[in-house]
């Protein structure tokens, strides 16, 4: 038996995207592999995302609750996260990889003595878990495995697991005993602001399922409100090349590529991209691509599961008037 | 003040990857490159060293070939380096790592004020060692800044999460990950290149330090399958767009 603990990660009281991706693909395993999967859940108030987890198919949750979980502090989740570890001692604690995700994993594997293995995209069971990890951007990827028998901390990409269609159980939730910080509350960070910077209608780029991405070609800041309107549409994300982001006409957190973020979702739309090796690194791992470009010749083509030769700045509205159209008819 | 800087040397981020015939990554012509988010890190605590004044010291560990970035280093304006010379590599197990380059801060360097590191490599995409690192020395760390700025005993950053941002202030000794768009990291002269050839390089070999199992293992590396180019059409007037529609409705976009 193998003994899986997964952090279910929470914003604004619900369980996000990424860690029920990795909830469902564990309890869907556990049907046919000998898994005992328990959730970890930390948080103010966490009612809501206990119900989201039964749904995602995981009975056993152990949840932490507190008024300090309220606001994110990554020394204060992470020694909730290590209190949970400690009591269930999993063979591997799962978190999503996520700005959170990636913040804590390593400072609890370092207060438990545990490795590490971050944004792996697949995973295969034999008598212990191996994990798929891209290296490079994607340009190739490694199988990793544990070292021995030691607890090893896993964090999973977003959009990356094979979907999967658990079934809903009822949740058994075990409280767990909140760690005692006092007179240790801060560790020295203090968080002082935090900033909203993405209305709650656009996914981050790391969890969208469309992303929508401009490069050269758009020629100036002023033509990606043309992305932002399909984006709409679309309920995409909108992102951008490094060529874009260098010429200042995007903020460098939306660039795709080796040097910005890695994404995975089911549809790219690239639009006068090129197609750098960087930038392919970047959204290779996407299920389709589609490249609108002048370039009959311009690399993205070549890995585009469809391809517009054509001007971005001209198709992109009669694209955006049509899929209106079609969601009109449909509704 | 004292600041240290980790860095790490990595492929060039334009490098095709190959395997060679016993299925490792093929490193032979590939260029390497100071880890481009280092780079910030490296501008970062000279901009701090040219304000405030501060002794800056860059950190690296691997093969030989790694004095390439010690002395990218100490021309943008690092005062001396570090150098622990290992053949591990750039995938090596984080956890490993960073109880090496934790051990080396602990003995000489433990003076320090502030480490400064880049938030990711973009080889194995890992971000790992800088938080082993904070757990390993006790100091806070804040990952992913995009701005800085020192305060007396604290140093205030903005630091990027997912869809907030957010500003943190850190006691110092701390440690700080920085993100793209923090600076513009500089050339440097040829006047600073030659006069990095004079600054020291402090070698230790890891057969020096106290010895730590790796805690995790590859076990084989393979390089993903390319699905080939599907459809192309060439736009006239916007007669693309309905094969588009179509194409969207058949994968079950729309």
């Amino acid at each position: 038996m193998i003994n899986i603990m997964i952090y279910a990660e929470q914003t604004n009281y619900k369980l996000r995207k990424a860690s029920r991706e990795i909830l469902g693909y564990f309890s869907v395993l556990a049907q046919e592999q000998p898994l005992q999967v328990t959730a970890l859940v930390v948080g103010a108030e966490c009612n809501e995302v206990i119900k989201e987890i039964g749904r995602c198919g995981v009975r056993d949750i152990l949840v932490m609750e507190g008024q300090e979980y309220q606001t994110y502090h990554p020394n204060i989740l992470a020694q909730a996260v290590v209190q949970g570890a400690s009591d269930l001692r999993p063979d591997y604690l799962v978190l999503a990889n996520t700005a959170v995700g990636k913040d804590i994993a390593p400072r609890v594997g370092g207060k438990l003595g545990w490795g590490c293995v971050s944004d792996v995209i697949d995973l295969e069971l034999t008598d212990n878990l191996t994990f798929v990890k891209p290296i490079y951007a994607g340009k190739a990827l490694a199988q990793i495995a544990g070292n021995g028998q030691k607890p090893l901390i896993v964090t999973v990409r977003p959009n990356a697991l094979k979907a999967v269609d658990p079934s809903p159980v009822e949740p058994v939730v075990s409280k767990g005993v909140t760690p005692d910080l006092t007179g240790n509350e801060h560790l020295g960070y203090i968080l002082k602001e935090v900033v909203a910077k993405v209305t709650g209608k656009t996914p981050p780029l790391t969890e969208a399922d469309i992303i929508v991405s401009g490069g050269r070609g758009m020629k100036g800041p002023e033509n990606f409100v043309l992305l932002e309107e399909l984006a709409e549409v679309l309920g995409a994300a909108v992102g951008a090349s490094r060529a874009a982001v260098d010429a200042g006409w995007r903020e460098h957190q939306y660039q795709v590529g080796q040097t910005g973020k890695t994404v995975s979702p089911s549809l790219y739309i690239a639009c006068g991209i090129s197609g750098a090796i960087q930038h392919l690194a970047g959204m290779s791992s996407a299920r389709t691509v589609v490249a609108i470009n002048k370039d009959p010749n311009a690399p993205i083509f070549k890995i585009a599961d469809f391809g517009i030769v054509g001007d971005a700045l001209k198709i992109l509205p009669i694209l955006t008037a049509e899929l209106k159209k079609h969601l009109k008819q449909t509704q | 003040m004292k600041i240290l800087v980790l860095v790490k040397q990595t492929f060039d981020t334009e490098a095709r990857i190959t395997l060679d015939e016993k299925g490792q990554i093929c490193d032979k012509d590939v260029n390497r490159i100071t880890n481009p988010y280092d780079e910030f890190a490296l501008e970062e605590a000279v901009r701090i060293k040219e304000k405030n004044g501060a002794e800056v010291v860059a950190i690296t560990l691997g093969t030989e070939e790694g004095e390439k970035v010690l002395r990218n280093a100490l021309a943008m304006g690092a005062d001396r380096a570090i150098h622990i010379t290992s053949n591990l590599d750039g995938l090596a197990d984080s956890r490993k790592i960073a109880h090496y380059l934790s051990q080396v801060i602990k003995g000489e360097e433990a003076d320090f004020d502030l480490i400064l590191a880049g938030w990711v490599a973009v080889d194995n995409n890992a971000a790992l060692v800088p938080g082993f690192i904070s757990e390993f020395l006790q100091v806070p760390l804040a990952n992913v800044v995009t701005k800085l700025q020192l305060q007396d005993e604290m140093v205030e950053c903005e630091r990027e999460g997912d869809g907030v941002s957010e500003i943190i202030s850190l006691k110092l000794p701390a440690l700080v990950t920085v993100q793209k768009g923090i600076n513009e990291p500089r050339y440097p002269t040829m006047k600073n290149i030659m006069a990095a050839k004079k600054k020291p390089i402090k070698i230790i070999n890891i057969k020096e330090l106290q010895e730590t199992e790796p805690y995790t293992l590859v076990k084989k590396f393979y390089l993903p399958v390319s699905k080939g180019a599907g459809k192309i059409v060439v736009d006239e007037g916007g007669n693309s767009v309905g094969e588009l529609m179509a194409f969207f409705t058949e994968k079950r976009f729309i």
